[in-house]
């Protein structure tokens, strides 16, 4: 079960890419952006771990499950709408750019709402399943590309065209203040956590994140790769020349003796998983946490066939996206991305604060209640 | 009773029935000698009858003996006969004496689940026979057969085989249930029973697996699954089923560990390739082919030159050349079988290629996809994925490289998303986890 | 079944789009650009086609070679297109060959097309042709099976690993142009009846070329820069010639501080002997490593300070510089007036394996 939950943090850590997340960094790279990744390791590390070890007293129950034991309705719905709101969001912009950068690199010729008609099906279709389908996709999926993410990382740190002084000379500058918004791109390193708020439903009673440590760890490895490889390939001017950064830089690697060349497909078809794999879960959290606004819903991680409620609300996210990339551009889009990573943020404080304020509350309470009550929700 | 009988059966010519005298006593007989052994009816009746007999002694054996079944109701008699008994009617009670004409008499060999080193038996058309088999393989106090019958027409006998203590409960409800709702006329095949339990129409997977090897049968009870013997096939059922099941062979039990995983891990590309194969040539030669090296680029190109259609037609004319190829092999007589081949194989082969119709490429292609397709050790399965293909090359038609990885996606999400009889279809366990899902399940 | 038919009754209506067989397609090999002197039209672009055949042996390769002037890249390519009967495609176009008049007229102010278009790979080649890009394209290698493949292996590593070749790729020019403390190098490629000379680099500013230099100084130059082993040291002793061939070349930079920067650059070099006086070994084996790493420093010595007064910066010294101090950028103005002033100091370690297999 621990297992499935790193699976989690890994694919978040990776996802990045598609959300600008590295431009925005490498924007300020000369004014706070290397302070900004320090200080987000351990802002990011103190939020994840602050709020998984308060979601140890409410075993087997969902952040809406917790809102609605805690509050009246009335306060619990908005909340937990606002959660699956910012969900919907993440899903919607991964989609947009993962049809852009697919469509600039592999289909140039195709109508692009074509092209997003079959990624927003493929997240609806996906994120539809039932809570314990979209566990064990995500364990096969990430499986299958961790292959590839070695191989990049391989690739990278062993070229000789990897230039290491660019590298020290931006890392030099770390004195300067970082933005808030640097904060915020750089903490969704760590945002993997998150998703326990929903399939902490699926997690056995005594059920306990181990290897905790790994977490920071992982956290500062995908935002130091991130942010310094493509410095080190295209220089620490040059870099902000690109705007689909790292593809670029994947685009930068040969495979001498590869059947593919260019290390830069693989890259595509590595990110268009990881893509389809956030957008499968975010489709799907968001689709729970809306279900779970009217407080007389009982979770259920196991449902086949899969509810008409699925396929409908999926099908009015999926026509968000599909709004959303009639609406935006290029420019648009990066706009609304930042901004959803700053509200992201904000979020996740006020979530680790919501959760470890309740879990302190009911540790205070006697013990013997709240175990006969958290059982319930799961049956 | 044999007026009654006869009037039921509408006095069939091969129907033996009469009334024997052996200057004693009187006794009425009937039985079809078709289906009964005639030397077990001899020696169990007409022996002690006739020139054995002994009043007391034959009464003795009536009542002692297990073969003979009282059967006071005359509404069973017909079908007692049917089924291969012979009644006779001795003092004015009916018996029934079974001796069903067996078939087979060992065990056959292994022909769709062949295998290098292991047991050379396989499971035959009997279901005495198939049971002793597994009773002699699994030879455990827990293991547990339930018997039913089923069709409307045909009454197969059916065997359900699960050891008790292992089996998923929750799965033998649901098979249960399932069971219940089967409604057929005639029942022939143990696949038949599969398609029928599983819910075939809306699944690409089979959701059952069926193998005609005891060991394998014996393997899967030792797991905890559920597994039916159908009279009249040689293929058992086995239930509940995970995506793994259908790439294992018996064989990588037997041989060396890391043997057996290189040639599992072989298995599994064999069958990424045969699914992908075709929709990666159209995508290379009709949407992306910077993906591949420019050397290969160009042997594609060069090889192309001469084809008059676009890449998708080609694909779809050997593709089903193919198809036709192998159907054609399965169906056709053994003699004219390799005739078929060799036919087909230099046409596929060198004249569609010199007359520009198909491309060399396309050729490996086809080739690598069939040959691949071999390799999976299921046949259900191999069906199975020999269907994949076509979705794979639908999408690529339309999507190219982004097609495929797209489609890839779907059916790891579908296959996530299937059940067989409540257990996940393709999912990874360890075993500590497998048993707090069911603490928790509990 | 009602449901995925009308979806592929759908897609079909929908599709069509993107479609092109690799048959419809023209695969540019080679792209050069050329000044062609006309202010109103100065870019010559011509690009070299690949006709593929089934049949593939050596020398087989046809190509084809199309050129147009125009007022900017652009342009011309899109113009292009109408000389020829399939769709031009520059996916597996690896190699681009800017001609040497057009670098000294200053950088094309459209050269930003190269990393805009998304079909064209920044690992592609960059190189000079010598005199023009035109003749370098016209060339038919002999030993050619796929068109364009001499050139990918040359600068691929895949076939001949050279040190007097610099591979240089459209991402690296990119990033050298734009650096702080690091200028682009190119190969300068020229052509030679049925095959290629490429033997020289091409060392240039942030505006135009600078420096080319003799292909002993290019070996110097790859083998101080990009570790390029299979390279040679020579050195004449008395009437004698001494050749070792090295297999093991690392450098490392040590730029100092102070108001005149002293560089110090050590390099470590491993190799065998391959030509050499009989016994010379034996007789003093730690004098010849010495001697050899004397008069290697001095050759690179004076390649620096060729390079350094010519005002470019190809190693990096500039970059490592403010790596060195975590520098912004007023250190690196102080550097760019310290840099015509720089002092080199290089020490050169050898050690000799060997004298082959012979004594």
């Amino acid at each position: 079960m621990n297992r499935y939950f790193y699976y989690h943090v890994l694919y978040v850590g990776m996802i990045n890419v598609m959300l600008f997340v590295p431009h925005i960094l490498i924007k300020e790279r000369f004014d706070g952006s290397v302070a900004g990744i320090l200080a987000s390791i351990l802002i990011g590390t103190f939020l994840s771990i602050v709020t998984i070890v308060s979601m140890r007293r409410f075993p087997r129950m969902g952040l809406p499950e917790i809102l609605h034991r805690h509050f009246a309705p009335y306060v619990a719905s908005p909340l937990v709408a606002l959660a699956g709101l910012s969900w919907l969001v993440g899903a919607v912009l991964v989609i947009f750019s993962l049809t852009q950068t697919m469509g600039a690199f592999l289909n140039p010729e195709m109508n692009e709402y074509l092209f997003m008609a079959l990624m927003v099906f493929a997240a609806m279709f996906a994120g539809s399943r039932s809570s314990r389908t979209v566990q064990f996709a995500c364990e096969i999926l990430v499986l299958l590309s961790l292959p590839l993410v070695a191989l990049i990382m391989f690739k990278a740190v062993s070229n000789r065209q990897l230039n290491w002084d660019a590298i020290r000379v931006v890392a030099g500058h770390f004195r300067d203040l970082p933005s808030i918004k640097v904060i915020a791109a750089a903490t969704f390193f760590f945002s993997g956590y998150m998703s326990l708020m929903l399939f902490n439903r699926l997690n056995p009673p005594d059920f306990k994140v181990r290897h905790l440590w790994t977490l920071p760890l992982l956290g500062t490895l995908f935002s130091l790769f991130t942010f310094f490889i493509p410095i080190g390939f295209h220089g620490t001017v040059a870099v902000e020349e690109y705007i689909y950064l790292w593809s670029v830089t994947a685009d930068s690697m040969v495979m001498k003796f590869g059947f593919i060349q260019r290390v830069f497909f693989i890259f595509l078809v590595l990110y268009s998983i990881l893509s389809l794999m956030f957008a499968m879960n975010t489709f799907h959290s968001a689709m729970e946490f809306f279900k779970a606004c009217s407080p007389r819903y009982k979770p259920q991680p196991e449902q086949v066939p899969v509810p008409k409620i699925n396929w409908i609300l999926c099908a009015c996210f999926g026509l968000v996206a599909f709004l959303y990339g009639i609406w935006a551009n290029d420019e648009k889009n990066q706009r609304v991305t930042e901004i959803w990573l700053v509200c992201r943020f904000s979020l996740e404080i006020v979530t680790m604060l919501v959760v470890a304020s309740l879990a302190v509350a009911a540790g205070r309470k006697p013990r013997a209640s709240s175990p006969a009550r958290a059982a319930s929700p799961g049956e | 009773m044999l007026d009654e009988i006869k009037k039921k059966l509408g006095a069939p010519a091969d129907l033996v029935a009469e009334t024997m005298d052996n200057g004693f006593t009187k006794m009425e007989f009937c039985f079809f000698p078709s289906m009964c052994d005639i030397k077990q009816v001899k020696d169990g009746i007409l022996v002690p009858f006739s020139y054995r007999f002994d009043p007391d002694e034959f009464k003795r054996m009536l009542k002692a003996d297990v073969c003979f079944i009282d059967a006071p109701d005359p509404e069973e008699w017909v079908g007692m006969l049917l089924k291969g008994c012979a009644l006779i009617k001795y003092e004015d009670r009916v018996y029934s004496f079974a001796a069903i004409r067996k078939m087979q008499q060992q065990p056959e060999d292994t022909e769709v689940e062949a295998s290098l080193q292991g047991p050379q038996s396989a499971m035959t058309e009997d279901l005495d026979m198939n049971t002793y088999l597994i009773r002699l393989r699994y030879n455990v106090p827990t293991l547990t057969i339930e018997k039913l019958e089923k069709g409307d027409v045909s009454k197969t006998r059916l065997n359900i085989l699960y050891d008790r203590d292992k089996v998923d409960l929750n799965s033998l409800e649901e098979l249960k249930k399932r069971l219940d709702t089967v409604h057929t006329k005639l029942l022939q095949a143990a696949g038949q029973l599969g398609m029928l339990l599983g819910n075939a129409r809306f699944s690409m997977f089979p959701n059952t697996i069926q193998s005609e090897r005891p060991d394998r049968v014996a393997q899967f009870l030792q797991r905890g699954k559920i597994a039916i013997l159908v009279d009249g096939s040689r293929f058992a059922v086995a239930m509940p089923v995970r995506f793994f099941d259908f790439m294992h062979a018996m064989d990588d039990d037997y041989e060396p560990f890391w043997m057996g995983r290189v040639i599992i891990l072989f298995r599994y590309i064999g069958m990424l390739l045969s699914m992908t194969l075709p929709a990666l040539y159209i995508a290379v030669a009709s949407y992306n082919p910077e993906f591949v090296r420019v050397q290969l680029a160009f042997s594609i190109d060069g090889s192309r030159a001469a084809v008059p259609y676009p890449s998708f037609v080609e694909v779809f004319i050997m593709l089903f050349m193919i198809e036709a190829l192998i159907e054609a092999s399965i169906r056709l007589p053994r003699f004219v079988g390799s005739t078929a081949a060799t036919v087909g194989g230099l046409i596929l082969g060198q004249a569609a290629q010199q007359a520009g119709l198909v491309s060399s490429i396309m050729i490996i292609v086809t080739s690598v996809v069939a040959i691949s397709n071999f390799v999976i050790p299921n046949s259900s399965f191999s069906y199975s994925i020999r269907a994949m293909k076509y979705v794979f090359v639908v999408a690529a038609i339309f999507y190219g490289m982004v097609g495929v990885i797209v489609t890839m996606f779907l059916i790891i999400v579908y296959l996530c998303h299937l059940r067989s009889f409540g257990q996940p279809y393709l999912a990874l366990f360890l075993p500590s986890d497998e048993q707090s899902q069911k603490k928790s399940g509990a | 079944m009602r449901r995925i038919l009308i979806a592929l009754s759908l897609c079909l209506l929908l599709s069509g789009c993107g479609m092109k067989d690799i048959d419809k397609r023209f695969y540019v090999v080679t792209t050069g650009i050329d000044w062609s002197g006309n202010p109103q039209k100065p870019y010559r672009i011509s690009v070299r086609l690949a006709i593929t055949s089934a049949k593939v042996e050596s020398g087989s390769s046809k190509t084809q070679i199309v050129t147009i002037d125009a007022p900017s890249i652009a342009e011309g390519v899109r113009h292009l297109k109408s000389f020829v009967d399939k769709e031009l495609e520059f996916g597996h176009c690896r190699v681009f060959i800017l001609g040497k008049e057009l670098l000294q007229n200053g950088p094309p102010g459209s050269m930003s097309w190269f990393a805009r278009r998304r079909d064209i790979q920044l690992v592609s080649y960059f190189a000079v042709g010598d005199p023009d890009a035109l003749s370098v394209l016209k060339v038919q290698p002999q030993s050619e099976r796929y068109p364009g493949n001499a050139l990918f292996l040359t600068f691929g590593k895949e076939g001949t690993e050279s040190p007097y070749i610099t591979t240089t790729y459209l991402f690296d020019m990119v990033r050298r142009h734009f650096e702080m403390g690091l200028d682009p190098v190119l190969p300068v490629i020229r052509p030679k009846e049925k095959t290629y000379e490429v033997d020289r680099v091409l060392l240039m500013d942030k505006k135009k070329s600078r420096l080319i230099l003799t292909p002993e100084e290019t070996q110097l130059y790859n083998m101080t820069a990009n570790k390029a082993t299979k390279s040679e040291m020579k050195m004449s002793r008395g009437a004698d010639r001494v050749v070792l061939t090295v297999n093991y070349v690392r450098s490392k930079i040590d730029v100092g501080q102070g108001d005149i920067p002293l560089v110090t650059m050590k390099v470590k070099i491993r190799g065998f002997l391959e030509e050499s006086p009989p016994d010379l070994l034996e007789k003093d084996w730690h004098g010849l490593e010495r001697e050899l790493g004397k008069h290697f420093s001095g050759q690179v010595e004076e390649l620096l300070y060729k390079i350094r007064d010519a005002g470019v910066d190809p190693y990096g010294f500039g970059l490592h510089y403010l790596a060195s101090y975590f520098g912004g950028k007023k250190d690196y103005e102080r550097w760019v007036e310290a840099y015509s002033k720089v002092r080199f100091k290089v020490v050169t370690e050898v050690k000799i394996t060997g004298a082959g297999v012979v004594r």
